[in-house]
Order: structure tokens, then sequence, then C-alpha cells
């Protein structure tokens, strides 16, 4: 945990050319958590499964439900 | 109802057009609404009753010489404090922003003018739109018109509690993650929240451009859908706005699939909630095609991926402002700002494809056999302040993230969701969302429109607890 703080510090002090607070510490260090938890291992990566998606696909998507 | 504080939009302009009522008589008593109120319910930051009597007589005096009106004309409104007027403060519900005069309309702004409406003053708002709660470290929390001790959700706060309270037939607000359903369910009242894209954003405070999106709040359905096709459309200006067009709303629903929204729509839901929902299936019931449970994809991590990409281009945003003016900040909005720091662009990138994915998804699994989802909007009604008001403490991201548990996934997917007040639990309204495929507000108004006359709900009242803003 105190290497976790340790490096958001790091990351705020080089982006923000400050240090952070104990709050921003902590909301830093929840968010990475959860992210690792939740986004670095969904499923819809497995075996490449998303090797040739564009973020933009998104748009496509939508827009082709536009009405004729 | 009186001709001053008549019942929706259409009879407020139609009164206006037939010179039953001046305009300057009506913005008259709405701006005594919102001067009388201000202490019980903090809705505005600023109301501005000169400019706004001038906008009243140049509508009287358009009348008078018989010039063409607009659908609106002569009939007030106010907006959150994140939509530009020209020569006018656009505050943001900050300290930062707080003396930001604009230079220009936003393009939501021309519209409504153009139909004949003007502002009667800028609406409180959560910080920068980020809070669901509605709370506001500069300017206090807007109260809830029905229950002082209860929250308006947020972030357009200020619009819920003075729609809500009366004080005006509709407001703008805005959505990225539940902005304008969550107040219209806390302070009863309806919202829309259109498609990514409906609504051009010219002018408009950004958050996360990718999920943001400008809709109304208002008594009615039908007036709520009434704005929403006023300001609707490309404006030349906002690339991701797309032409395509609007569907009128139908009397007749009857040929509409209704799916229910099981998974994690179920989890947690007080029951007041759930008997809410079970009697509002069974009132539209008669009036559909069908009504069913649908499969749900899996939405496994949707908050968090929704939050990833809201709080990344949120960070962006206000990047320079986090280097240079941090204190300016409510301690709340300073930590949520400063958790994007800690997301790598991989991971925000992949929850943009993950994004595109989902709603795929999404269209063929749960819009397989029906027209229009509904869901509630939240698992309970308006919390208490004291349960929410967290600051940036330890239960910061889990109060948040309950809050808007519901609103967020379709926040994520871009789709188009009606907000409606269907009962009435001991004086407190509970709310659901119907959901429609992207571009068919129609089929979730008209459902919406429906479920409004047969349950007849009607407009919610203070409670006793209401008590003068702290």
């Amino acid at each position: 945990m105190d290497k976790i703080r340790e490096a958001m510090g790091l990351l705020a002090r080089t982006y923000l050319g400050r240090e952070a607070s104990e709050e921003e510490l902590s909301a830093m260090g929840q968010e990475m958590a959860r992210d690792a938890a939740w986004i670095a291992p969904h499923a819809f990566g497995r075996d490449g499964g998303m090797f040739h998606l564009e973020t933009n696909s998104f748009y496509a998507i939508l827009n082709a439900e536009v009405p004729e | 109802m009186s001709d001053l504080d008549p019942a929706t939009l259409v009879e407020a302009a139609s009164l206006v057009r037939s010179g039953k009522v001046s305009s300057v008589d009506l913005t008259l008593a709405a701006l005594e609404r919102a001067e009388a109120t201000h202490a019980r319910l903090n809705a505005f930051i600023e109301i501005d009753r000169d400019r706004v009597l001038m906008a009243a007589r140049a509508a009287d005096t358009a009348v008078a010489e018989g010039r063409p009106l607009g659908s609106l004309h002569g009939v007030p409104l106010a907006h959150k404090d994140m939509y530009d007027h020209a020569g006018k403060i656009t505050g943001c519900g900050s300290k930062i922003r707080a003396g930001h005069v604009a230079t220009a309309n936003a393009s939501v702004i021309d519209r409504l003018q153009a139909a004949g409406t003007f502002s009667i003053g800028r609406l409180n708002m959560s910080e920068f739109a980020m809070g669901p709660t509605g709370h506001n470290h500069h300017h206090g929390r807007a109260i809830n018109p029905i229950d002082s001790t209860r929250i308006t959700g947020g972030s357009s706060s200020g619009s819920g509690a003075a729609v809500g309270g009366g004080v005006v037939l509709a407001a703008l607000g805005s959505d990225t993650g539940g902005s304008i359903r969550l107040p219209a369910a806390c302070c009863g009242v309806v919202g829309i929240k259109p498609t990514q894209g409906r609504v051009p954003r010219t002018g408009v405070m950004p958050l996360s451009f990718s999920q943001d999106c400008v809709g109304p709040l208002a008594r009615t359905v039908e007036d709520a859908f009434t704005i929403l096709k006023v300001i609707s459309g490309p404006d030349g200006k906002d690339g991701t706005c797309v032409d395509a067009g609007l569907s009128p709303l139908s009397e007749d629903v009857s040929a509409i699939r209704i799916g229910l929204g099981g998974g994690m729509f179920l989890d947690g839901l007080t029951a007041e909630v759930g008997a809410a929902m079970d009697e509002t299936i069974a009132a539209l019931g008669p009036h559909v095609s069908s009504v069913s449970d649908i499969d749900m994809p899996d939405f496994g991590g949707i908050a968090e991926l929704a939050n990833v990409v809201a709080m990344s281009e949120a960070a962006a945003v206000h990047f320079d402002w986090m280097r240079e003016r941090p204190d300016d900040y409510g301690p709340q909005l300073q930590s949520r700002l400063a958790q994007a720091l800690a997301v790598p662009a991989p991971i925000y990138l992949r929850a943009l494809q993950i994004r595109a994915r989902m709603l795929e998804e999404f269209l063929q699994v749960a819009f397989a056999a029906c027209d229009a989802i509904v869901v509630p909007v939240m698992p309970f009604v308006a919390p208490l302040d004291a349960e929410v008001n967290v600051g940036a403490g330890p239960r910061m991201n889990a109060v948040l993230a309950g809050m808007t548990v519901f609103t967020r996934p379709f926040s994520f997917l871009g789709l188009p969701v009606v907000t409606l007040p269907v009962k009435n639990s001991n004086g407190l309204p509970v709310a659901i969302q119907i959901v429609a495929r992207p571009w068919r507000e129609d089929i979730a108004a008209s459902v919406a429109r429906k479920l409004e006359t047969v349950l007849a709900v009607g407009r919610f009242q203070p409670l006793e607890t209401i008590r003068p803003a702290a």
C-alpha cells in the first residue's frame, strides 16, 4: 500500500507540479484498484478480442441506427 | 393553476399568443416565485430581473404588432449555470469560472430564444456538473422542494428544485452519468437524456465530451419533449451532433413491446421502489403489445468503465486548473479530478473499446424482443442529505457510485432515456427510466406519456419537513 501511495504521489508531483493531498492520494489509489479489478481483465479482451476494435466504433454503431 | 401559473408550456405559450396574459405578467409571476422560494430552495445562483423583463416586454410588443411568433413565445424558463448567454456569466457552479462572461449564446440557448423563451436566471448545480448528490461547496446545495432533509440529486440540482418547486415550467439540465435523471427523480418531475449526439453542445460547459448530453427537465412528458424538439439537431459547429430526425409523440403505444430490465437493476431495490415497479408494469400492460423479462448482457464493470471515461476526459478539461488553482475547487471535486491521474492511457482507451462492444451486444441482446426497457432510476427514494453528504471522505466513491448505479450504464451506452415519476410513496416520488434504441426518444416518451396519463401521479407537494435552507 505504501508503494501505491508513493506512486500516486509521484504522479501528482510529476504532472501537477505539487504534492497531492491525503484525499487525492486516497481517491487515486481507489481508482487504480477498481480499474485493475474491472477493466484490465475485462472479458471482451480475452484472446485478442479487441485487437481490431477502434474506439470510434461506438459512434459507427450508434449512427447506423439513425432512422431512414 | 391560474393564468399566471399555467400547468404546461403549451398552455403558457397559448396564453401569451392569444393576448390573454402578457409575457411581462407571466415573467413577473415567475420572478416572484423565484425570489419567494430562494431561501427555501436555493435553486438560483443569480436571478436576472432587469434583463428578463426587457425580453418579456419585447415579446409583448411582438404579439401586439402581429409579428411571427416562436412556438414558446414569451415563456420564461431558467437553465443550469453552464449554458452560455452572450454578455452574461456562465459560472458552472464554481469559484474558478464565477466571473467568466460568455461572448456568444450556446446553440441550444439560441434555439430556445428563437422559439420565444428567455431565462430568468442561472440555476444552481454541482460544481462543474460533477456530483450526483447535488452538493455544492461554493453555493450550498439546492434544496429538495418536497422534503428539505433530502437531496435534490445532481448535478442539475437547481433545475430539479426550480421545476419541481413550481418556479418555472422547464429548465435545461445536462447529463453525463445521471445528472438530469437523478434530480428529475428526486424532485418528482420528468427528465429526458437524449441519445449521444442528438443535441449540440456548442457553448455548453464540457465535462466528459463523449458522454455529455443536453436535455430538459419539465413537469410533463409533452413539455420535456417539446423542449427536446426545439434544441435537437446539428448546428454546424459540434461535429458530434447527428441529423437524426425526431419522430413525434404517439398516443397509440399498443404496438410497443416493453422489456423489463432484470439483472443488476434488481439489486438492492427498496420495498417502495420494488412495489412502484410492479404497479407501473401492471398499469402499463393493457396499453402495450407485451411486457416481458428480457435477457440483459453482462454489465460487469460498467460503473468503473463509465467513470474512467468521465474522469479522464474531465481531468483533461481541468488539467491546467488542477495544476494552478487546486484549492479553488471544492474538496470532493479536487479529489475526483485527481483520480484520473491514476488512469493510464491504455485503460482509458480500453474503456472506449469496451464501450463499442458493449453497445453492440446490448442492442442485439437486450432489444432483441422489445422496443423499450423499463428500469428504476435509483434503488431507493431521494436520500437524506445526512446520508450522502460525504465530501471527499473515505465513503465518497461508494456513495457516488451508489447514486448512479442504474443511470451510468445508459450514459456509457449513449442511449436515450425518459425519466418519469410513477408513484407517490408517502409523499416522495419513485421514478423509472424508459430506455429506447438510439434516436428513438419518441418511443420512450410516448410510453412515458401513456404512463403519465394512466397513473395520474400528479404534482408533488412539499411535506411538513420542508424548511428554509441552512
